[in-house]
This record gives structure tokens, sequence and C-alpha cells, in this order.
């Protein structure tokens, strides 16, 4: 990893001597203390968070944003560095693997969403506007999924069936396994966290890790307090 | 009475079964066997109707078990039946990352008309949510790329096929002819390489 | 042009451009190339590698790329021919020519910038002169409008051009007398005439014969260690493509040797430098004395003795007697027939282990001194051990299975695989086909012999095979079954001369087209691989006005139409007598 940070710094570097697109086109306050390379680590851990979670997390859009720019900037500067430089060969490998993850990360939600079409509207209906995990390209991608899933079953098969038998739509609901297990490690020191069934309580030290189920620890996740692995 | 000597939701258990043990990409759409599934399912229904309403008029309790195992029966074939289609389905998806927007021509033929029309509605959204999903940037990211985590920046390929001259980012002209061997930049080729016009050489 | 400093003179010179190589169908240029692939990969350089096979292919590749590439490297071809004359390349596209194949073409030697020639001028032997065989231009250029010229036009040739051999000459000349003149320009055409015969002579005795340099692979490998970019495969490679040389008679067990020492100390280098020696799975190249029976470790002891060239010729295999002969040596030997008839891998360890030794103990007895020569293997794992030799006849028989869905390209690319240790299927199946090939080869010089189809036409000796062979219709196959060939004839012949004679062998390439393929192999006792039949084909096809395809970078090795065969051979009798 440490040649992503290499990266990721240098191209700060340059973000500060230029002032570039970076702040100006975030009126939010806060995203202007974020670093590059801040921004690669929470991409990288939602990557790894929505890999390894059974359910759709929030969406990281913003940081995805900023990535896609903070690419595109770096792209601009590769182009006046001569190709068969050795520095060159590094960032442009590390370009490769930034873009596998952003590629990687987006592709994994759509799986799911194709997955859980239904489940994830419906619950998505439910929430509150700032609570929403899609964002609003992928709710419209979920949502024009579902009628085209719809559609074709119709088409082919439910249309010919008997009508009282047509219905039953929620039954066809694909809802993901929250019970399942999966590793975890704690960010940061968590003190009574309940597991299993009969109100067992554990204690998470910082750096520790485990085996659970994951509803028992979305909210850490969530949270930030923990990190999938 | 002639069904009574085969099981209900045979039928829809084959149709499972030959998906699953093809070896192609995507079999060819059993229109036959959908429809008599369906048929299947409408005669079972109509049963159960007249002998419902045979129930409701005399009250006669001795149908109840029979009318249960109709119902489970009509379930089951119809269980089997939208699994056969939703996985039909997931192919269809894969062939969208596999080859693009546009289906090879062998393969179009195994399809229906309505799968036909999914997968191009699922194209049609898939191609917007790229879009999309470079932002305001104008920069869109293909997913079908980088479907593999990038172990070098180049790799070294051989052409299958007389493809013709490729041009490069950099403006070099390859000129891609069968049998020849190149060493050509992984992210450029990698589409080339999923159509089966270069293999990647270890 | 030569260029000795490969590091600075060629790899710096190529690092970031991109690159064409092209590759002879050899496996010497196999090797070489993907050694070149190799050290491309680590500097990430775009290439493109194409293989060729003869003249016509070479045009054909350059001609689908031109304009694309600026620098192409040339692998075993195109050092025996003119390359700017062949191919007309633009101005700004350079020429790297790594060429085993000698003598290379004096244009190529002498050009200035276009062509580099990869090797070192020193070791060249006898290299014409430039004085010698080009003629200065402008001299000429003054000749001729010295001839033709009057008085005016020479003072305006006199002005016009400020140089000062010709301010010297010109005005001289202005006041010779008519006949003066005219004398001198007989005794300049006389002196040119004579300058002409004498590069004649020169360029003749040139290219008269011709032989191999240095292996293409070696030179390639050494470019790489120069880099500090060698390890145990791309070695393994170079080792290789020496094989081939020495196996298929490129060179003289000589200067083989002499190479040999030089790769030992690369081999001793780089093992000490992978620290894994200890484990057995890593691997490792070894120097050993080894057997000149082809691929004894993955066949019968038996079988390899018969099908290798050497032994089955000292021996007479093919006799009745050479059978009981070689029975003998079996049992004084000590090694059970039961033994000897199975698979070498399958034989009992302890025989296994002292098998060189017992043959290497009674090579004298039963003069098959030769059969010890020292060679590499490699091995990696607990199971698989090669020798360079194995690798050779794999990758010679991969090289020519070509069948109808399988194109001579497939094969190459296929023989280029092989070479990777990921690909241990096709060496294996390369073995299998390999054994065919030797087993073919042995049971078509046993029946010719018998059948007395070798014929003497005085100076040298001929065999045609009438009939298309699914073996022998390709070059490599048929210069193995004419060098076995040769030297069983001369085994079993009585006649004095025979081991001075040559021999041409030919087998019909395709029946429908009506060619054939005509190789011609040095005369046993011949120790140089020199090799004169490539300008003798081209004089006899002059003489007899027989059109000859010399399409092959092999210069010994040509087709021509079968119709014209007789007539050929006997310009070439003629000719050779």
């Amino acid at each position: 990893m440490s040649d992503v940070e290499d990266v990721a710094e240098t191209q700060l570097e340059i973000d500060d001597t230029e002032g570039a697109g970076l702040e100006d086109d975030d009126d939010d306050d806060d995203m202007e203390q974020i670093t590059a390379q801040k921004v690669l680590e929470t991409l990288e851990t939602a990557w790894i968070n929505e890999m390894c979670a059974p359910e759709i997390l929030p969406s990281q859009a913003d940081m995805l944003e900023l990535m896609v720019s903070q690419v595109a900037h770096m792209e601009e500067q590769m182009r006046d560095l001569d190709k068969n430089d050795f520095r060159a060969v590094v960032h442009s490998m590390e370009l490769e693997r930034v873009r596998y993850i952003m590629a990687s990360y987006l592709r994994c939600r759509l799986q799911k969403i194709e997955t859980f079409t239904q489940h994830i509207l419906n619950q998505e209906a439910s929430r509150e506007p700032d609570d929403k995990r899609l964002s609003p390209e992928e709710t419209k991608f979920a949502q024009e999924f579902a009628s085209n899933v719809d559609e074709y079953f119709h088409k082919v098969a439910t249309q010919y069936m008997p009508n009282q038998q047509r219905g039953e739509a929620e039954q066809r609901i694909v809802t993901p396994n929250l019970m399942s297990h999966v590793f975890l490690k704690a960010n940061v020191a968590v003190p009574a966290v309940i597991v299993g069934v009969d109100d067992e309580e554990v204690d998470m030290a910082a750096g520790s890790q485990h085996i659970i189920p994951y509803q028992l620890v979305a909210d850490l996740i969530q949270n930030n307090q923990a990190q999938l692995i | 009475m002639s069904r009574q000597t085969k099981l209900f939701g045979e039928k829809a258990f084959d149709l499972l079964k030959e998906l699953e043990r093809s070896s192609q990409t995507i079999p060819a759409f059993d229109d036959d066997g959908v429809r008599q599934v369906l048929e299947e399912i409408k005669a079972i229904f109509e049963e159960n109707v007249a002998q419902a309403s045979t129930y409701n008029t005399s009250g006669d309790r001795s149908l109840w078990p029979l009318l249960n195992f109709r119902h489970a029966a009509l379930q089951r074939n119809k269980r089997c039946l939208l699994a056969y289609l939703y996985e039909r389905c997931k192919r269809i998806k894969a062939l969208r990352w596999e080859f693009g927007p546009i289906i090879p021509g062998d393969i179009k033929q195994a399809l229906c008309e309505p799968e036909v029309t999914f997968f191009n509605n699922y194209s049609k959204s898939l191609a917007a949510y790229m879009c999309s999903a470079g932002y305001n940037q104008g920069l869109p990211i293909d997913l079908t790329n980088n479907l593999r985590p990038p172990k070098s920046l180049y790799i070294e390929v051989r052409c299958m096929e007389d493809y013709g001259k490729f041009e490069l980012d950099d403006g070099e002209v390859i000129h891609l002819k069968k049998n020849s061997q190149h060493y050509l930049p992984r992210a450029q080729v990698e589409s080339l390489v999923r159509q089966g016009i270069l293999t990647h050489i270890a | 042009m030569f260029v000795q400093d490969l590091r600075n003179d060629f790899y710096r010179q190529l690092v970031g451009k991109r690159i064409l190589i092209v590759v002879n169908y050899d496996i010497d240029a196999i090797c070489a190339s993907r050694i070149l692939q190799a050290l491309f990969k680590y500097d990430h350089m775009l290439y493109t590698v194409v293989p060729i096979m003869g003249v016509t292919g070479l045009k054909r590749a350059y001609g689908e790329h031109q304009g694309d590439v600026k620098y192409v490297v040339l692998m075993n071809c195109g050092g025996c021919v003119d390359i700017v004359e062949l191919l007309q390349p633009a101005e700004d596209v350079t020429f790297f020519i790594c060429d085993s194949h000698r003598p290379l073409d004096v244009c190529n030697i002498y050009s200035d910038r276009q062509v580099c020639i990869l090797g070192d001028a020193s070791l060249e032997e006898n290299i014409p002169a430039f004085e010698t065989i080009f003629y200065d231009s402008d001299g000429e250029d003054e000749e001729e409008e010295e001839d033709e010229s009057s008085d005016p036009e020479q003072q305006h040739n006199d002005s016009g051009a400020g140089e000062s051999d010709q301010e010297d000459e010109a005005p001289k000349s202005r006041k010779l007398s008519r006949l003066e003149r005219h004398e001198q320009r007989i005794l300049k055409q006389r002196a040119r005439r004579q300058w002409e015969s004498e590069r004649d002579r020169i360029m003749f005795e040139y290219t008269q014969f011709s032989y191999y340099g240095r292996s293409a692979a070696l030179m390639v490998f050494e470019l790489a260690w120069k880099l500090s970019k060698d390890n145990m495969d791309l070695l393994w490679w170079a080792i290789v493509g020496i094989t081939e040389q020495l196996l298929l008679g490129k060179i003289e067990s000589g200067s083989y040797t002499l190479e040999l020492e030089q790769i030992q100390s690369h081999v001793s280098r780089l093992t000490n430098k992978t620290n894994d020696q200890n484990t057995m799975s890593a691997s490792k190249i070894t120097f050993e004395n080894d057997l000149h029976l082809v691929l004894y470790r993955h066949w019968p002891v038996t079988e390899s003795m018969r099908y290798s060239r050497y032994s089955s010729c000292q021996l007479k295999l093919w006799t009745l007697r050479g059978e009981k002969r070689l029975h003998e040596l079996l049992l004084e030997m000590g090694l059970p027939l039961v033994h000897a008839r199975q698979t070498y891998g399958a034989m009992d360890l302890v025989l296994r282990k002292e098998f060189f030794s017992m043959v290497e103990r009674l090579a004298e007895k039963y003069d098959i001194a030769d059969i010890v020569y020292g060679t590499f293997t490699l091995s990696y794992g607990y199971r698989s051990r090669y020798a360079a030799a194995d690798y050779v006849y794999a990758l010679l028989a991969i090289m020519e299975s070509v069948k109808k869905h399988k194109t001579p390209e497939d094969c190459f690319l296929e023989a280029s695989d092989a070479l990777s240790r990921q690909h241990k299927q096709l060496l294996s199946a390369g073995i299998d086909q390999a054994k065919l090939l030797h087993a073919a080869v042995f049971r078509q010089v046993q029946s010719s012999l018998e059948a007395r189809q070798v014929h003497s036409a005085g100076s040298f000796f001929y065999y045609v095979l009438q009939e298309e062979h699914a073996f022998f219709s390709y070059p490599y196959a048929l210069g193995l079954l004419a060098r076995f060939l040769l030297r069983g004839h001369v085994a079993t012949s009585r006649a004095r001369q025979a081991p001075d004679l040559p021999l041409i062998a030919s087998c019909p390439l395709d029946a429908a087209e009506g060619m054939c393929l005509l190789v011609g192999i040095v005369p046993v006792r011949e120790d140089s691989p020199r090799n004169f039949f490539g300008k003798a084909f081209e004089q006899a096809a002059q003489k007899s006005g027989v059109a000859l395809l010399q399409d092959f970078f092999e210069p010994a090795v040509v087709q021509l139409r079968q119709s014209d065969l007789t007539r050929f051979l006997d310009s070439l009798t003629v000719l050779l007598t």
C-alpha cells in the first residue's frame, strides 16, 4: 500500500500548488480539508466493506467523485512525463489500480442491486432522504432493472398464468442473509458488543479481529468503528 | 386423466436441469417446455377450481388433501418456471458484461423475443448508469473494463484472427494479424482479449 | 555496419521505441527472440513478434508493418540479403540484424546507418575490403563524363565541381591529343575490367561457402547479462539455442566447446545468485558429460541407440549384424535387456545412475568414442530433467508438425510456448512427436540403404524421395534424414572416396504444385560445416536455366519444380566435376 500513499502524496502537492479543481468544485466545507490520500483510504475501506457485507451499504458517491477528478487530474499530469520514465510506469500502474478499485466497487454495488432489487427498493422507499443508501443513479438503475425483469417475466410466463397466481410478487423478493458471518477488525475499542442470542457481550479492543454475524455489527461498520476484512 | 401416468412438475424440473447442465453460454430458449409447464399449471388450476366449487356447494371435505396437494404442485411448477427464467436472466446479463452492447449472432438465435428486449433494456440502463457514474467530470467509467485486478501495465498477447490496424492512445498503430505476437498496454487491449481476437499468454 | 557494444548501440537505442521483431523458423532464432522479448518486457517496451519463413515472408511481414514501426530486429534472417535493396525501407527505419547465417551480405556490412549487424567485426572472416568491391561512384561519374564529353563541356564540369582530384586531372586532359585520350580511355577500361574480374573473384570466394556464426540466442543472452537482467530461464534458452547449432551440424564441435566454458561460468554465477540451490524443487542447470543418444531419458535405451545417428551408423544398427553387436554391447555393459527395452525412466535406479559410465567405459571398444559430449541439463522439481538436446529435438518436431488444421505459424508459436516452463505438456508432446520423427528417419534410412537408393553422380551422392512424406517434406526433417543417410551410406559403402562426397536429398513438397525440396549436405569427413551447395545450386540453376526458389535463409535448402530435377542434377554434375 505504500505505493498508493506515495502517489497520492505526490499528487497532493500538485493540487496544493495549483489550487486545482478539488476544492472549487465542492461547496461542502469539511471537504476542503480532505486530502487525496484520505479519499483513497476511505474508498478502499468502503470497497472492502462493500465486498464483504451481505447487504448494500451507503453509497460513497462523494468520495468516488473526488477520486474520479483526482484520476483525471493525475492523467493530465502524466501526459507531460516521458513515458519511459520510471516514475511514469509506477504512476500509471497506480492509476490502473485506483481505477480498478472504483470499477470494482461500483460493480459490486450493482451486483447487489441486481440480486436484491425489490428488497433494496422497498427499504429505500422507507428511508429518510438523508439516509438513502443508493445514489440517485443507482436508484434509477434499480428501478429500471426491476421493471425490466418484471416485464420479461410477464411477457414470457406470468401473463399466461391463471389470474390468482399472478400476484405474489412479494414472494419473489430476495433478501440478503444478514446473519451470515463476516470477518471484522475493530478500528477503535468498542465495549460491550452484544453477540449471540442470549445477550452475551464482548469487548472489542482496537485492532482486534472477530468472526461475527453481520447484523450484530452492522452499525459499527456504518459508524466506522470497525471494518470488514 | 391421462396425466396421472406422469408426475406433476416433472417438465418444469426438466427445464431447470437442462439449463443447469448445458455447457453453452446460453442454451436455446425452450419454448415448448415453457408452454407445457404453463399448460400444466392451467390444467391443475382448472381442476382445483372445479373441485373447489363442488366443495363449496356440497361441503364435502374429503377432497381437501387433494386440493392442497394440487396447490402445492402448482406452486412448485411456478417456482421452477420462474427459476428457469431468472437463471436465463442472469446469463443474459452476463452476456452484456462479456460481449458488450451487441449480442453475437449465434447467441442471439438462442434467445426469444422478450429476452432480446430484456437484454436491450438492460444494456441501455447499464450504459446510462455508466455514463452518469463519471458524474459531472464528464468521464464515464467503463465498468466492463478493469474486470480483474491489474497485475502489470502491459500484457503479452497473441493475435487469433486478422483484425487490421489498431491504434493505441499514444498514436502508435499496431497491425494485428493472425499469429503475430504483441506486447501491449493491458488497459487498451482488454476488450479485444475479451472478444477473443487476442489471447493473453502467460 | 557492425554494432559491437550491444548495450549502448543496440539496446539503449531501442528503449522506449516500438519494435518489430521478425523471427526466422529456427530454434536458435526462437530462443533469441524469447530472450529479447523478456528484456523488452522488463523495460515496458511495446513490441510485435512475427514469425517468417524465407525471403518472401520477410518482405510480406515488413510490408504489413511498414510505416508503423521505425525499428526492426531481424532474428536469424536477413543478414545474407541486401536488406535495403530487398525491402526498400523509408529513410528513418533502422534494421538491427542478429543473424548467425554467414556470409553476411556486403551491402549490409557497409551500410552506414540503416542496417546494423549485431556482432563483432573482428570475429568475421575475410570480409572483402570496401575498395575492392565497391567502385567509387564519384570516380565513375567522372569517367563517364570524360568518355562522352567534348572540351567545352569539360570546362564547365571543371568549374562546376571543385574537387581537387578533378582539378588536377582536367587541365592535363585538355592538353592531351585525341589519340592520347583514346589510349588513356582504353587503359582505364582495361584497369576497370581487371578490377571487375578481381572483384568477382573476391566476391565468389567470399560467398562460395555458406556457414554459421555465433548463436543468436547466446549473443542476446550476453546482452541480457550486460544489462544485469539475466536469469536461469534466459540462460537455458541460450543453451538450447547453441545446442541446436551443434545438433544440426551448423557449427563445429570445436567452437561449441569454446562457448561451453563461457556458458559454464554463467551457470555457476546464476546458480550462486539464486540461493535456493539446496531445494530440489528449484530450477537448476548443471553441466555434465552426456551421450549423443536421441532423447534417451524419455525412451528405452535400445530404441534411442538405434535411432541416434552416431551410434546407429557406427554400429550399423539397421543390419542384423548390427543388432547382434548392440546386444553384445548391452551385455558387456551389464544392462539386462528387460531394462534396456523399457522406458529409461522406469529402469532400475542403480542402472540409471551407472548408465553413462557404462557406455563411456565401452565407447572406445565399440568405436563410438565421440558419443560423449559436454552439455547442460535442466532440472526442476523432482521429476522433470531435460537435456538441452531434448528441448531441441522436441521443438524441431513441433515446428514441423504442420497438419491440415495447423499452419506453420501455429507450429512456430507452439514451439515458442514449449520453451516456457509453464507449458510442460507441450514439451512432452513435442518429445513424443520427436520420437516418431526419429523412428521414421531410421526406417527410411534402413529401407533406402537396403534398396540402394543412394546413387553416386561421381562428385556427389544424390537421393530422391518420390512421394510426399508426412515427415520429410519439411527442411529440418529432410536434413536430418539426409545426414543420417549419408553417414549410413558411407558406413556401408566400400568406395574409398565415399566419406569425401556430399549428398543431395530431395523430397516432393506439394504434389499438386509439383514442387520439391532439395537439401545439400556436407561430406562426412569434412569437419567444418561449410557448405558450398548454396552457391553451387545457384550456378547450376543459371547454367541449366532451371527456375530455382532460394527462398529459405539456409542457402543449401532450395525448392524447384520436380520436372526440372533431372536437368538440374545433370548440370550440377557437370559443374562439380
